[in-house]
């Protein structure tokens, strides 16, 4: 899946996750194809952007965020060799606790 | 002052890059945009006429502009709008980010030993992680760090994609020793991407702020005037190692440079700050692989 400004849907694009209104409610369910209609009422409702499924061998954003735990194992095989400096120690501290809360 | 190892390391910069061939030239409205953009009476019609020129250039401009990333409300649908909505210095960063990608993007040729896709991922993330921490400190120079952290790397594709055998060398040292890049490259060749990256910015009449985050961007403090934007560049590639987003080609750290740390008055509290908006961020940034 990957997140895209209103401005950047084609048709034909498929939602990955549904467009959820101001109150909660649920404007367009997931799995929703995109057609002209559907997407001049995005603009109207003033989404801003929306995420929808991608087409193979596209990066995408679970490619730049990848899985957190691979994440957290890199991370400590990054640093190992300078979180004893002073300085990278602040950045080693700050980026496992970031890994931390993003679970 | 220029000492005798300097000019050794300047001759073996100049005997590297002159095996180069088939480099190529960054689009040739480039130049035209340029020098238009110089002008302070040209108008944004001309800028646009001069950029249509180049379709396959302006569709990428367009849609870049029309990205999250760069987030602005409704439809732009031509050059001449985006210059009237979002200035000239913002319609023309985003022109050379387009060009970047249009000149040396896609996966074509290069060491298979050298993951291409992760290179860029470590670009881009460079380039937002630079773009976000100018903003926390209210650098207005935004645009121009998103850039020099795009580029900052430049002399790894040109070692990639033009110097095959350079590279061989310096990917095998870096196995062995499992070492930073730019210390594999000093051991294999005695000349660093540092010195490609910049020698290219050069060559392309890139602007000077560039030339120095990709020249200095291991060295901030040697930039003289454009510290800020160079220590900025700088520790965004620290941050983006840190964060393990792609890969420069090693998968170990430098340490921080203290000076540009002091300057960017860098803090625990900073990086936090930074680090709450990156996963946003780099979502949007999605689109760049989009205009390869
Ligand atoms: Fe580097
Ligand atoms: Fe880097």
């Amino acid at each position: 899946m990957k997140r895209i400004s209103v401005n950047e849907i084609t048709e034909g694009m498929v939602l990955a996750k549904p467009v959820v209104g101001s109150g909660g409610n649920i404007l367009l369910g997931e799995g929703t194809e995109l057609r002209t209609t559907l997407i001049s009422r995005l603009r109207n409702w003033g989404v801003p952007f929306v995420v929808i499924q991608s087409q193979e061998g596209e990066i995408t954003e679970e490619k730049i965020t990848a899985s957190l735990d691979t994440k957290r194992q890199e991370v400590e095989r990054v640093f190992e060799q300078v979180k004893n400096h002073p300085l990278m120690a602040i950045i080693y501290e700050a980026t496992k606790e970031h890994f931390g809360k993003a679970s | 002052m220029i000492t005798a190892s300097t000019i050794g390391s300047q001759e073996k910069l100049k005997l590297a890059v002159d095996r180069i061939t088939g480099l190529p030239t960054l689009p040739q409205v480039i130049t035209e945009i340029t020098r238009l953009m110089q002008n302070p009476r040209t108008s944004a019609e001309e800028v646009g006429k001069a950029l249509i020129m180049d379709q396959a250039l302006a569709s990428k401009v367009l849609k870049l502009v029309n990205s999250a990333f760069y987030g602005f409300p409704g439809r732009i649908n031509t050059i001449t709008h985006a210059i009237v909505i979002l200035g000239f210095n913002t319609v023309k960063n985003i022109i050379l980010t387009a060009s970047i990608f249009e000149t040396l993007g896609g996966k074509g040729g290069g060491q298979k030993e050298f993951d291409i896709e992760k290179f860029w991922l470590h670009s881009i993330g460079t380039g937002v992680l630079a773009r976000e921490i100018s903003k926390k400190l209210n650098f207005k120079f935004f645009e121009e760090c998103f850039l020099g952290g795009l580029l900052h790397d430049l002399g790894k594709i040109i070692l990639y994609k033009f110097m095959p055998e350079e590279m061989d060398k310096v990917l095998q040292v870096q196995k062995e020793e499992n070492c930073l890049f730019f210390l594999a490259e000093k051991k294999a060749l005695d000349v660093t991407h540092d010195q490609i990256g910049g020698w290219l910015t050069s060559k392309w009449n890139l602007p000077e702020d560039l030339r120095n985050a990709v020249l200095y961007h291991h060295m901030p403090m040697l930039s003289g005037k454009y510290a800020m934007m160079v220590s900025i560049v700088h520790i965004a590639d620290i941050l983006c190692r840190a964060l393990c987003i792609g890969s420069g080609g090693d998968s170990t750290i430098p340490v921080v440079d203290e000076k540009a740390w002091e300057k960017l008055k860098f803090s625990r509290q900073l990086i936090d700050k930074i680090y709450s908006d990156i996963d946003l961020e780099l979502e949007k940034a999605a689109v760049f692989f989009q205009i390869m």
